[in-house]
């Protein structure tokens, strides 16, 4: 890695503590509760992008993904409780990785036959495969079934999700920056043309598939744990497509976008309380409008960065 | 013989587009397909290269059979297909393209100067969105990445869709020198005429079969070939 990319981490670290500090301190838990959800709502929606912003393929059943990584990150904690470790701040740390690394093999086998198949078929089966892993943890007594899973230690504050932004960040910024990246973007452009390059579409289609639910597995084991409790209807189709929202509305195949995307779809309908029970009426109104104005989303297929250096120059 | 397709059979479903077609291109030639609209020879440069599986034949590159072989491993064994249409990757940059291209392999110094020196339109837009080119430059641009994989034989499908004349005419010029600097060719066209004049020999396909195969100076001068493919009566 760069030194750059190093000093940022270091820098952000010490940023986001010192937030940390001052909003335990002083501000109203309400405000945090909305900051904290619009992070893991960045993180999903980041890890999302991967799939159906970068590779092209559309995906619905990213809600399933985020799923594995709370019940695995949850159960280690709760239920299964192994040691006294996993109570401590690096405990849960430990167990939210080993979810992620739980959506990430739940990505793989659901991606791989799922990725045969192309655009409205391919988000059809990925849903399929949201719902049933929803359904499977409905039925596991051990993590409580419909009653849900109570009592996950509140462990990821602040700090934790925001440092799992910048790492998700980061991560995929390198990612999409490297010949691994571009052969994943070539796979959207042109999978003929891609495979007449000598790239392996069908791998690199489950290999972003696998990154991609491992994020998204880190934003459900924050998720829980940040919540405390969860239960399976925390992962419906409706979070899934609140993920696609806020990429589409971000810009598909942009980071930064995503970021922003995730920012307006979690404060935009608080926000909106002052309109009550018109919220959700006024919600997909300002989203529909923005669809018009904005057909590829605020940033396109381009990163924030890269529209102010483009303005500078012109 | 760098390539040679033997008794080649090609299905849609249940419908035949090749039928037992045979075919060979030594190594150093320019060898053109022509043929009309639906004859068949998109399909048999997509089963040279392994994006559509053959139903029987063989097809041999460079001494080994690669019909059943994966397109993505085929260009690892030296053969580059410029996909009908041109195939860019049109949200990326020319000079992300041009790494594209060379994806199989690790890019050297002097290999994009090669590229550029072929087509110094390329240069001058290096940074430019790949999409916003005109038709000239993305073919010259499709050319070019496919020659990053320094492939010993290219496949060219209909280079000339949807481009002027004099467009046309330097990208077969440049489509000359590609092959005087060793690289064979094996080019498909409906512009019969333009093809049979940069190429050493060509076969005329008719509904996925081969009707004639000669020099293609010889072809030139075939009545028969005159009438149906070179506007003559």
């Amino acid at each position: 890695m760069k030194l750059v990319q190093w000093v940022t981490i270091i820098v952000s670290v010490g940023i986001l503590t010192g937030i940390n500090y001052l909003l335990e301190e002083n501000i109203n838990p309400y405000v945090i509760r909305v900051v904290v959800n619009c992070g893991i709502g960045m993180i999903l929606a980041m890890s999302l992008n991967l799939v159906n912003g970068c590779a092209g393929q559309f995906s619905l059943g990213h809600a399933g993904f985020m799923g594995v990584g709370a019940y695995t990150s949850a159960a280690i904690t709760t239920v299964l409780a192994l040691s006294p470790f996993f109570k401590t701040d690096m405990g849960v740390g430990c167990a939210i990785v080993i979810g992620g690394l739980a959506a990430a093999l739940a990505g793989y086998l659901v991606g791989l036959p799922s990725l045969r198949l192309k655009g409205d078929y391919l988000a059809i089966v990925t849903l399929g495969f949201g719902e049933i892993i929803r359904i499977i943890f409905l039925n596991i007594e051990e993590v409580g079934g419909a009653r849900g899973l109570p009592g996950i230690p509140p462990k990821a504050n602040f700090f934790w999700v925001y440092l799992w932004v910048v790492i998700t960040f980061v991560a995929l910024l390198r990612l999409l920056r490297s010949s691994y990246g571009r052969a994943i973007l070539s796979v959207r452009e042109n999978e003929i043309a891609a495979e007449s390059m000598g790239i392996n579409v069908a791998r690199y289609k489950v290999v972003a598939f696998v990154i991609s639910s491992f994020f998204a597995g880190i934003a459900g084991g924050l998720f829980a744990h940040f919540q405390s409790f969860i239960d399976p209807n925390s992962f419906v189709f409706n979070k899934s497509v609140e993920a696609v929202i806020m990429v589409v509305i971000g810009g598909m195949g942009s980071l930064s976008g995503a970021i922003l995307g995730g920012i307006i779809v979690t404060v935009l309908p608080e926000l909106l309380r002052i309109f009550e029970q018109y919220r959700m009426v006024i919600f997909p109104l300002i989203l529909i409008v923005l669809m018009l104005v904005r057909p590829m989303g605020l940033l396109g297929h381009k990163e924030i960065w890269e529209l102010f250096r483009k303005k500078a120059s012109s | 013989m760098i390539l040679s397709i033997k008794n080649l059979s090609v299905n849609y479903g249940l419908i035949p587009a090749i039928r037992n077609l045979s075919m060979d291109v030594a190594p150093g030639e320019i060898v053109a397909l022509i043929g009309a609209n639906g004859a068949g020879k998109t399909t048999i440069l997509r089963a040279i290269s392994g994006l559509i599986k053959p139903a029987a034949g063989n097809v041999i590159f460079d001494g080994q059979d690669i019909a059943h072989v994966k397109p993505h491993l085929i260009v690892r064994s030296g053969m580059s297909h410029v996909p009908e249409r041109r195939g860019i990757f049109a949200n990326l940059t020319v000079y992300e393209n041009l790494l594209m291209g060379a994806y199989t392999r690790k890019l050297l110094t002097g290999d994009l100067e090669e590229v550029y020196s072929l087509f110094p339109r390329l240069a001058e837009r290096k940074k430019q969105v790949a999409g916003t080119l005109s038709g000239g430059e993305q073919q010259m641009l499709a050319i070019s990445r496919a020659l990053l994989s320094r492939p010993k034989l290219i496949l060219l499908d209909e280079p000339s869709l949807g481009l002027a004349p004099q467009i046309t005419k330097s990208i077969f010029e440049t489509i000359q020198r590609i092959n005087k600097s060793g690289t064979t060719v094996l080019l498909v066209e409906q512009n019969a005429q333009a093809a049979l004049k940069v190429s050493h020999r060509g076969y005329v396909l008719e509904v996925g079969e081969i009707t004639h195969s000669d020099s293609s100076q010889a072809l030139l001068t075939n009545d028969a070939v005159r009438k149906a493919y070179l506007g003559e009566h």
